[in-house]
């Protein structure tokens, strides 16, 4: 029951967060913007066309998308939303982060597949800095197995943690900046890429995607709407600690801060621009060091 | 005992069938016939090493032996046959891929001598894991780098492949010579003198502290060379790609791995303190990201494949390290859970590595090259070697729901573990290691999917691999089954784990094993197959929901209308951007680049990249060059005549006599 809960937020909630990164950054603009449920009307339209598929592409080609929303959807189970999480164990934190690199590596090897130097260019960019975000993900995760003593999701992201922000607040901010950068580079974000550009040369992402179309792309779009939302389950636990209540408003409570991410996201995207690519990999190092300054103090 | 007694018969009896065969000018039969000798042997000595890892009592053997040190002695126990189970499986799949791979070679080397050779070094192989003395192992040791010389060095012709035969060569000497110091070092003073491994054993409790590091360095450097343990690894790459594939695949699977278990085994005779650790977690967080950092600059495909091994190898020693520090430090679950994790990753990566470099034998004879960039869009052409391949490469990136997530699974456990326990900078120590593992991870998934991405994928970048087709099936079927191992062991990481449990304990020591197989593995294979469930489904559902698709388009490269394969990512360029960006200058390879400009009139230039490797550009190679000028002062005393050598063993012989006798009389 739990688990089809998880997967049906992650699946049919996770488009609104889209929708209200989208409508965060129009009213910075001064727009109206497009109607929250948006990107749910794109969905519907995507998985009702036609597709194209090149000459030059494989199987691996429609792996891409399958395996990137499967990959997503499986780790929305191991993550908690509120409360625990359908599926934990010692260590599923490992499987977690390693789901989402299976996810990519399939997004990556989907964009090779098509022989395009652009898509080649997006692919070369998404594992780069990917791996260098890894660390960062990996020892901010440790800091918050520290304070839990295990290495369990639920654990880490559980009741405990409120208090934890009254003792060891230093490293708990630290470890909400490295994750909240993750979060922004792992989801193709500003100011790491910006999924709206129109000039292909500067993308990661969205030019890896280039040559899906129809339900293809369809369900590229959730996967990645639902990677949004994982992550961003992981960033709400740990920035906006629940106590222990009833399930209802742990919900509640929860996708309240799912919310807030995702103005947060949309306030970032609309205050700055993205950075030089070459000057991507800094901001993760940065990253990767403000995680280990993290794990230095809990260690101490 | 008798099974693999019989193992050792067939395999020297067929390869010497083999070599009879191929003096009488039957090659094809002579191949056949070491062919099914090695898949029988391995059949054979498989059944001893399954029935000493289900638990049966260790066996042992000993055969006269009249010269001087003692007997031959043998003996199976749970840790040789943890070792022997991937040393057979691949030695019998390499020996049938290698008939067909070598069976049209145009070299002027005889396939059917190498065909004997394969099963000589099977045979000094499984030696190397039996011998329980000094001098059956020393002599074993040394018979698995004269056979696996031969053929390294098959392809002779080719000048890169004598230069790489000879590296290995001395690198192997220099690592064996080390090795013949350090059993030596460890033989009882008192005593039956022998050199058998209980009493190698005693020594070792006999000595100092200092006499005992001097040991355990000897140790390091004689089996860190054969496990390429960097900065011992330079041989390595180079004699990976000089091989025929076959043999790199065996080499990289298994003859490396034998550094390991010699390692192990020395482990066991010094009893190494906990501090150690520390050394050997440091080797292999090193070795880890050195190794992948200069797999993914290479052009090389089985170069490629070989730093990848350094960086695998480096996964297992820090295994290895975590496990002799939490020992030492009142961890015991931590322990377990490395050394499992690291035994684990030994067997996994005999199978994706072994896999990957028989793929990789397919694209080299079928496409005639080993250069990325004259790959592409191989997938279309051999699909089978091309999917195979692409699940290798997610296997080697660590990635669910293959086996090699599960090894480094228990690893990040066991690291996790001391991490978030152990106070102060231990803690912060091991936390740090996790952030290695990751970022190593990280880096293998780019390594891998550069690759993949570049050979299989895409449109073909020369002629040769637009026409490359699917390799025979004895070449296929053989690949098959590695990649059947991975996806079980994906699915079912526990029951390799339960497997390899008798060789652990044995490690572990009876305190810390009495306490069971640590858990942690079965929710991974739940996993592995949750995984495959919903990648299937949703690929069904993107069937259903496909439709009207038109045929005969291509890509859309955003308006241009003449995309060709050579504007797609190269190698080079898909991690350019890591390499000349992020990587410090020493890393990077070196680049010869074409002067333009400085006279009126442009001049013939040349660009130039050479990925030779760092650690020997910056320190082997000075180094050897500076012991060469000062040796070049002795150099009169190669004549090159016989008489003279005769004389300078003689004053060998009486000097050695003169030393013994001086000594009887000073000190008697």
């Amino acid at each position: 029951m739990n688990s089809a809960v998880h997967l049906a937020a992650a699946l049919f909630l996770s488009p609104l967060m889209l929708g209200v990164i989208t409508r965060v950054k129009a009213r910075f603009a001064g727009r109206r913007g497009a109607p929250l449920l948006q990107p749910y009307l794109d969905l519907v339209k995507l998985f009702r066309k036609g597709s194209i598929f090149s000459r030059t592409t494989t199987w691996v080609f429609r792996m891409g998308p399958v395996v990137g929303l499967a990959t997503a959807a499986l780790a929305s189970l191991l993550v908690p939303m509120g409360g625990r999480a359908p599926f934990s164990f010692e260590g599923d934190v490992l499987l977690f982060a390693y789901l989402l690199g299976l996810g990519r590596f399939f997004t990556v090897a989907a964009a090779m597949d098509t022989g395009s130097a652009f898509e080649g260019m997006g692919a070369a960019r998404e594992v780069t800095y990917s791996a260098l975000a890894e660390p960062a993900l990996f020892l901010s995760l440790l800091v918050l197995a520290r304070f839990s003593a295990s290495l369990s999701l639920s654990a880490m992201l559980g009741p405990g943690l409120g208090a934890r922000w009254g003792t060891s607040g230093a490293s708990l901010v630290l470890v909400v900046a490295a994750l909240f950068v993750v979060l922004l580079a792992e989801n193709s974000r500003i100011p790491v890429d910006d999924p709206t550009t129109h000039l292909e040369l500067t993308m990661i992402h969205e030019v890896m995607v280039l040559d899906h179309g129809g339900p293809a792309l369809g369900m590229v779009l959730l996967g990645a709407a639902a990677k949004l939302f994982v992550l961003g389950a992981l960033v709400a636990h740990v920035a906006v600690p629940l106590g222990e209540g009833d399930p209802l408003l742990g919900w509640a409570w929860f996708l309240g801060a799912q919310l807030a991410i995702a103005v947060a996201v949309g306030v970032v995207e609309s205050v700055m621009a993205r950075l030089r690519l070459v000057h991507v990999p800094s901001l993760l190092v940065a990253a990767c060091l403000l995680s280990a300054f993290a794990v230095v103090l809990v260690a101490r | 005992m008798p099974l693999l007694a019989l193992c050792l018969l067939l395999l020297l009896a067929s390869a010497a069938v083999a070599l009879a065969l191929a003096a009488a000018r039957a090659p094809t039969a002579a191949q056949v016939a070491a062919t099914a000798g090695a898949v029988a042997a391995c059949a054979a000595g498989l059944v001893p090493a399954a029935r000493s890892l289900a638990g049966a009592a260790p066996e042992s053997l000993a055969l006269p032996w009249s010269a001087p040190l003692g007997s031959v002695h043998l003996g199976l126990d749970p840790l040789s046959a943890f070792f022997l189970v991937p040393l057979l499986a691949l030695g019998a799949l390499a020996a049938v891929y290698g008939r067909a791979y070598l069976a049209h070679a145009k070299g002027p080397s005889s396939p059917a001598v190498a065909a004997a050779a394969l099963n000589g070094l099977l045979a000094s192989m499984v030696l190397v894991v039996v011998a329980r003395g000094a001098v059956a192992f020393l002599i074993a040791w040394e018979a698995m780098t004269l056979t696996s010389y031969l053929l390294v060095v098959f392809d002779h012709h080719e000048e890169d492949v004598r230069r790489a035969g000879w590296v290995y060569l001395i690198a192997a000497h220099v690592g064996a010579a080390c090795l013949l110091a350090f059993f030596l070092m460890l033989e009882p003073s008192s005593g039956a003198g022998g050199l058998d491994f209980e009493q190698l054993e005693q020594g070792a409790r006999a000595l100092g502290p200092t006499a005992l590091s001097a040991a355990a360095l000897l140790a390091g450097i004689g089996f860190g060379v054969k496990a390429g343990i960097v900065p011992l690894h330079v041989w390595l790459p180079e004699a990976h790609a000089a091989a025929p594939s076959h043999v790199s695949a065996l080499m990289s699977g298994v003859l490396v791995k034998l550094g390991l278990y010699g390692l192990l085994r020395a482990g066991l005779l010094l009893q190494p303190p906990a501090a150690w650790g520390h050394a050997l977690l440091a080797l292999g967080v090193v070795g880890a990201l050195l190794g992948i950092l200069l797999a993914l600059q290479q052009r090389d495909l089985k170069r490629v494949l070989a730093y990848s091994t350094v960086e695998n190898v480096g996964i297992v020693l820090i295994g290895l390290g975590l496990c002799t520090w939490a020992r030492g430090h009142g961890q015991p679950v931590a322990a377990a859970l490395a050394l499992t994790g690291a035994l684990l990753h030994v067997w996994n990566h005999a199978a994706m590595k072994g896999l990957m470099f028989l793929c990789a034998g397919g694209v080299v004879h079928q496409a005639g090259t080993r250069d990325l960039e004259k790959m592409g869009g191989l997938l279309r052409r051999m699909p089978a070697t091309g999917a195979m391949a692409l699940l290798g490469a997610a296997a080697l990136s660590a990635l669910p729901p293959l086996n090699g997530f599960a090894g480094e699974f228990l690893l990040y456990l066991g690291l996790g573990k001391v991490a978030i326990t152990a106070p102060g900078w231990t803690g912060a120590a091991a936390a740090l290691g996790v952030g290695a593992l990751a970022l190593t991870g990280g880096l293998a998934a780019l390594t891998f999917l550069r690759l993949a991405g570049v050979a299989f994928l895409g449109e073909p970048r020369s002629a040769e691999a637009a026409r490359a087709t699917e390799p025979s099936r004895w070449m296929t079927w053989p690949m098959m089954l590695l990649a059947g191992a991975l996806v079980v062991g994906g699915t079912s990481p526990g029951v390799a784990a339960r497997a390899l449990w008798p060789a652990a304990a044995q490690l572990l020591g009876p305190e810390i094993a009495g306490a069971g197989m640590p858990p942690g593995l079965h929710p991974i294979g739940g996993a592995a197959v949750a995984v495959w469930l919903a990648v299937g489904l949703l690929w069904l559902t993107l069937r259903v929901l496909v439709r009207r698709a038109p045929k005969n388009v291509g890509t859309w490269d955003c308006g241009y209308a003449e995309p060709t394969p050579r504007m797609q990512y190269t190698a080079r360029s898909f991690s350019e951007h890591l390499v000349s960006r992020l990587l410090p200058p020493w890393l990077r390879p070196s680049t010869h680049r074409p002067s333009l400009g400085a006279r009126l009139f442009p001049e013939p230039a040349r660009f130039s990249t050479e990925s030779e490797d760092p650690v020997t550009r910056a320190a082997w190679r000075p180094l050897l060059a500076t012991g060469a000028e000062r040796v070049s002062r002795i150099r009169w005393m190669q004549q090159g005549q016989l008489p003279v050598y005769v004389v300078y063993i003689l004053a060998a012989v009486v000097a050695a006599l003169g030393w013994l006798s001086l000594r009887r009389w000073l000190w008697p």
